[in-house]
């Protein structure tokens, strides 16, 4: 059974396939301390390679759910597990934790690639790439030996050519580099994980299908078009207490971002820029990245038309819903004197005729 | 005077808001505030205090104010004190350093410079110990004065504590007098109480029905006044994880009338308690009659035995409903406690209907949430057996109660589609 981590043997034909010729092998510390292990990773200057194998774990390859057996969640998904797999078993998809069972990746993770800068910042365990610029990277030295332990020398000895291990801020938590020996690492390094390069290769050869998480969630029977009953009932739960926002988090993560735009902007008004509320969960916060509701926050009703149209979007619906909000923002402060009449621009009159023109 | 309505669920964030915003204020140097619990008797103030502090896990003094015979018990006795002193040879301050830096390089004697001096270090001696310390080469200052020394119940505490003084104002009125400067600043005269302790006081209400003594405004300003009330949801929540008969939390569930100030929670849990070993409530009830007409009064015990002659004691238990392997056999249990349609019982049905949603909490806590427990809940929360507000009320307890064990429960398209009924 393969294994989840993302530190897995580099397998050199397979990364030579992916279009890396000139890998450099380099240890990287799987936790802070000085007993932790160093895992392989293969690093290199070629961009190019780089985002190809991002691509190829990134880009949907199928839509069709209903030919697809068993997922593999790829590490540091942003939505939770138990979502992925409530919606999964809707069509009789399981999941697996071993890659080479399944017949599909569930792509869909902020954090595919992270990027780290200098000596501080970590390695990332749950990140299958990284780019790493301006760092530094240790070299077999027995000043090294002495600081960094038996953990250090093991790798040195066992891995072949010249070991370098990246410097980063889990070393330099407890060594300063001036205590070691090292060297600068290129400006832009690119490091692909064990795993990347084994999930890449299986998807080159079309062993594995690419699925995005959304596809998995917008196709699930969970998720609810917003209606005004339903926007309704979602403001008394805001307003009643912390009790009831819980499950209006929960409710928030099954509605259809996409759909009924004018009721999405209403529902932005109560709930933009509110997602600390429910900070200690993954798929609100997933929902609020996918479903722009705080940049409709801070649009006002003809914003949200304007935004809408541009969008094309708006339909007779939605600006009838937008429409009287925005009337009733209208802001005159010589009523004394004059009477207004207003009406909508003739360029925004196609959108309060039927559709089949009554 | 301003003061607040909790239940005890209530109060215990209250009070934990209370400790931290006090570590808050003692690390700028200002005076911790103190609270003030006031309710009817037996209804868990001094229990609800003592399991904050095991929460908080601090340290915990718990002083009856009323039983205190003694002044000197609660502030500590005078002691006479003898200013005493030691010589100790200490290495230069940088200041005398300089100093001699200063001096001795218009003397060009900068190489001779000693790098210790001889000095007096003096402390205040409690009369009884002057001898020893003579011994151990202490001399007399030739000063003496009068001071306080802690109290035994605080002598010996290390910081990080709640100090309850317990039905405070039952106590004689030299004592809630000699209490105002504790509470206002922790401190009484030449003794102080250690960093991160927090005072909270309890007291019975002074409406006439008490043995009490009125405070004055002058030292109700000095605390936080919090008014403790009874509430049956939080008592049973409390009582399932208590482990409280069954049969009982049923009956007081569906007769939250009768908890009063003269038969209170504590009466009432000391009468659950003390029939819990019959098997068979049916086999005993002249006993069960007598020992709740000795503890909880006739009405209530007479109640009590209209609910066993009723069979309502054999009500279906949450424990059974949640995790019984026959799901078949427990729904159709249940089906015939609650009824349906014009035989439906909605007393019952929320009876059955909170201890669920409080038991799966306290089964939460220890044991893992199967697949096969959330498909039962997912069952009894959408199916016909509960109102549709009961069904949405035992989803939001549940959830709420351990968001992480019952996440999956919320992702089911049934449960997200009745929570918008």
């Amino acid at each position: 059974m393969a294994k989840k981590t993302i530190f897995q043997d580099i397998d050199d034909n397979a990364a030579k396939r992916l279009g890396i010729e000139e890998g450099v092998y380099y240890g990287v510390y799987s936790t802070s301390g000085p007993f932790a292990d160093i895992y392989d990773i293969l690093g290199t200057e070629d961009d190019s390679a780089f985002y190809h194998i991002n691509d190829l774990l990134t880009t949907e390859t199928t839509n069709n759910l209903t030919t697809l057996n068993k997922g593999f969640i790829l590490p540091g998904s942003s939505v939770s597990a138990d979502r992925i797999k409530e919606a999964c078993k809707e069509h009789s998809i399981t999941l697996t934790n071993d890659y080479e069972a399944a017949d599909f990746i569930i792509s869909g993770c902020e954090t595919l690639i992270s990027d780290i800068t200098g000596t501080s910042d970590n390695f990332s365990v749950r990140s299958l790439l990284t780019h790493f610029t301006n760092g530094y990277v240790l070299i077999p030295s027995e000043d090294n030996d002495d600081h960094l332990g038996r953990k250090f020398v093991e790798y040195c000895q066992n891995t072949p050519e010249l070991s370098r291990v990246i410097y980063d801020g889990r070393i330099a938590e407890y060594h300063s580099l001036s205590q070691l020996d090292y060297d600068s690492g290129p400006f832009d390094n690119y490091l692909i994980s064990g795993l990347a390069l084994n999930l890449a290769d299986l998807v080159r050869n079309e062993e594995l299908a690419v699925v995005d998480v959304d596809t998995i969630l917008s196709s699930s029977s969970n998720v609810q078009v917003l209606t005004t009953e339903l926007l309704a009932t979602m403001t008394n739960m805001w307003e009643a207490n912390s009790e009831d926002r819980e499950i209006l988090g929960s409710l928030l993560c099954t509605i259809d971002h996409t759909k009924t735009p004018a009721l999405m902007w209403q529902l932005s008004q109560l709930l933009g820029n509110q997602e600390y509320q429910w900070s200690r969960n993954k798929d609100v916060k997933y929902w609020y990245n996918v479903s722009d509701i705080n940049e409709l926050a801070q649009l006002n009703a003809e914003q949200a038309i304007e935004h809408f149209i541009s969008k094309e979007v708006m339909d007779r619906d939605n600006f009838k819903i937008l429409e009287p909000i925005c009337r009733e923002q209208i802001y005159i402060s010589n009523r004394e004197l004059y009477s207004f009449t207003v009406q909508v621009k003739p360029e925004y009159r196609k959108y309060l005729k039927k559709e089949n023109n009554e | 005077m301003a003061e607040v309505n909790l239940n005890i669920e209530e109060l215990e964030g209250f009070v934990d808001h209370i400790i931290s915003n006090n570590r808050f204020l003692q690390k700028d140097g200002k005076n911790p505030v103190a609270v003030e619990v006031v309710g009817e008797s037996g209804i868990g103030k001094t229990s609800a205090v003592m399991q904050m502090a095991q929460k908080h896990n601090l340290d915990f003094v718990k002083l009856n104010l009323a039983q205190i015979e003694e002044l000197g018990d609660l502030v500590g006795f005078p002691v006479r004190q003898f200013q005493m002193y030691k010589e100790k040879t200490v290495k230069m301050s940088e200041k005398e350093i300089l100093n001699y830096n200063s001096r001795a390089a218009a003397s060009e004697d900068l190489a001779k410079m000693p790098t210790t001096v001889t000095k007096k270090v003096g402390q205040w001696v409690d009369e009884m110990a002057v001898s020893d310390y003579l011994k151990s080469g202490y001399k007399m200052g030739g000063k003496n004065r009068m001071s306080y020394c802690a109290p035994e119940w605080i002598a010996d505490k290390k910081q990080g504590g709640i100090l309850l003084l317990d039905d405070w104002n039952r106590a004689d009125v030299r004592f809630i007098q000699a209490c105002m400067e504790l509470v206002d600043r922790q401190t009484y005269i030449s003794w102080t109480l250690p960093q991160d302790w927090h005072i909270i006081l309890t007291a019975n209400p002074d409406n006439g029905d008490y043995m009490v003594n009125s405070v004055d405004s002058a030292q109700k300003t000095r605390y936080i006044s919090a008014n403790l009330k009874f509430d049956i949801n939080v008592w049973a929540k409390w009582a399932e994880g208590a482990g409280i008969d069954s049969r009982c939390i049923n009956f007081l569930l569906m007769h939250p009338e009768l908890v009063t100030q003269e038969t209170n929670a504590r009466s009432i849990s000391t009468f659950f308690n003390a029939i819990s070993s019959f098997e068979k409530f049916e086999e005993n009830l002249s006993l069960i009659q007598m020992i709740g007409e000795g503890s909880v009064g006739e009405e209530f015990s007479s109640l009590f035995t209209m609910f066993i002659n009723n069979k309502l004691d054999r009500l279906i238990t949450p424990k059974d409903l949640l995790t019984h392997s026959d799901e078949k056999y427990i729904l159709g249990e249940l089906r015939s406690c609650v009824g349906k349609d014009d035989t439906y019982r909605a007393d019952i049905a929320s009876c059955i209907a909170t201890r669920l949603a409080n038991f799966s909490i306290v089964y939460s806590k220890e044991n893992t949430i199967s697949q096969k427990i959330t498909d039962r809940l997912i069952a009894l929360c959408t199916k016909d057996y509960f109102t549709d507000d009961l069904k949405y009320l035992v989803v939001r307890s549940i959830f709420n109660g351990n968001k992480q064990k019952f996440n999956k429960m919320m992702m089911n398209p049934a449960i997200i589609k009745m929570t918008i009924k």
